[in-house]
């Protein structure tokens, strides 16, 4: 990983530069904050360590711009200064500064720094290994297309929605609604344990395969339960078993598999299930087209206390045209949506 | 690079700094230019921070906090002051380039 190691004063940089480069890391350099945008723009590097004060903009100014940016990857900031009062320290942090190191550096403490960095960094490359992971299985199923990506972007709508909601409000936090977000995805990956005369069958299932295609939510459960017994405390691997498990549960209890019924089902659950369900509508399969979004909401309506959570039916009718909105973003090409 | 090339190298680039930051210094506030007086010893502040030469951090962070303020009148005053600690500083260059054992200022990122 890249680092961008920005200061005016040569010494400094230099500094910087070496105690970096000694430490195994692979150092760029830039004298102010004009180059140093650019090259954070081109890609160039994942980690800043920026000056304060510099000609052309500061080393906060640098910081809001980058992140004011639509970049593909999240650039770990940590600001250098001699600045230490705490009102300098907020407008940092205000700027989207993740760290701070002062002047003059220690350099046993700028590598720890970096390397608290590159531990942020390595969990956003395992949001990508999740998503990763949840596509290998979907690869399996040809007809899905960009199912993922929206259903994962319904969850994130209805949560958002759910978290204005008295009720929910304890439960649905930043945290949830990112956690929605990062494992909804993971909600029929135990489509990989089931066999493809089933999984690729093109028509419609006869009882028999029903059967065994319904064991794909424990068959995920199961998987995400493997790594659940190593890392028993991660709150990804937790609600990504749940979502796996309880996908297919219903309000009214005649879901499956384990017929679980109203609130017994987590609400990561229920979200997911009428985010998957609405998308199966909209979508086309080979054995049925895609329904319009008015007849997929009178279907959810319809089903509201019965297949889904009425609470969550209600927050998918007040943000309906975000659902049309990521529908009509991640259309499937004409070619499979004709 | 070893730690006393590297050394060798910053003691080269603070030696020509410090001299090309303190005539701007004087001609910035000969010609009343309070922001360019900030901001030329802030640099000024900055190197000397890094290689430990306390008295030139200082004088030249004083500077920098009056220029800040606008009242570089009476940091006209303190220009000698400033003068005399980078002489002293740079005066000793020689001696720490002899005396530097890369090992032991480097491991604290200071030397000098």
């Amino acid at each position: 990983m890249k680092i961008l190691v920005i200061d005016d004063n040569d010494i400094y940089r230099t500094l910087v530069q070496t105690t970096l480069t000694s430490a195994g890391h692979e150092v760029l350099t830039a004298s102010n904050g004009y180059e140093a945008f650019a090259r954070i723009t081109a890609g160039d590097a994942r980690m800043v360590v920026s000056d304060w004060e510099m000609p052309g903009f500061s080393g906060p100014e640098l910081c809001s711009k980058v992140r004011s940016e639509d970049l593909p990857n999240y650039i770990y900031f940590i600001l250098v200064s001699g600045h230490d009062q705490p009102e300098e320290r907020v407008a940092g942090l205000a700027a989207g500064a993740d760290d701070f190191i002062a002047k003059p550096f220690n350099p046993a403490e700028l590598i720890e720094r970096v390397r608290a960095g590159e531990r942020i960094l390595a969990m956003e490359t395992r949001d990508v290994a999740i998503f990763a992971m949840a596509k290998l299985a979907e690869s399996r199923d040809p007809e899905t297309g960009a199912h993922l990506e929206r259903v994962r972007s319904y969850c994130r709508v209805l949560a958002q929605e759910l978290s204005g909601v008295k009720k929910f409000s304890d439960q649905v936090d930043g945290e949830f609604i990112r956690l929605i977000y990062l494992t909804s995805p993971l909600h029929d990956i135990g489509k990989v344990g089931i066999p493809d005369c089933v999984l690729l069958n093109p028509g419609r299932l006869n009882d028999r395969e029903f059967e065994i295609m319904k064991t794909h939510a424990m068959l995920g459960a199961e998987t995400l339960d493997a790594a659940l017994r190593t890392f028993p405390g991660v709150k990804f691997l937790q609600m990504g078993r749940e979502i796996a498990a309880t996908h297919h549960e219903r309000w009214n209890g005649k879901g499956y598999p384990a017929g679980l019924s109203g609130e017994n089902i987590p609400l990561c659950g229920r979200i997911v299930a009428l985010a998957d369900v609405y998308d199966a509508l909209t979508s086309k399969r080979v054995y049925k087209n895609a329904f319009s979004h008015d007849i997929a909401k009178s279907t959810i309506i319809k089903d509201s206390g019965e297949h889904f959570d009425p609470d969550v039916v209600a927050a998918f009718l007040r943000v309906e045209n975000r659902f049309l909105e990521i529908r009509d973003r991640h259309a499937e090409p004409l070619a499979i949506a004709a | 690079m070893g730690n006393t090339a590297l050394m060798g190298m910053l003691f080269d680039k603070f030696e020509k700094q410090a001299r090309e930051n303190m005539t701007q210094i004087s001609d910035y506030l000969t010609a009343g230019d309070a922001v360019q007086t900030a901001r030329t010893s802030h640099a000024l502040k900055g190197a000397a921070g890094a290689l430990s030469a306390w008295g030139v951090q200082e004088v030249a962070a004083r500077i920098e906090h009056a220029a800040r303020a606008g009242v570089i009148d009476n940091v006209l005053t303190v220009i000698a002051e400033l003068q005399q600690e980078v002489d002293r500083c740079l005066a000793y260059l020689p001696t720490a380039r002899t005396s530097f054992t890369g090992e032991s200022a480097f491991t604290t990122g200071r030397a000098a």
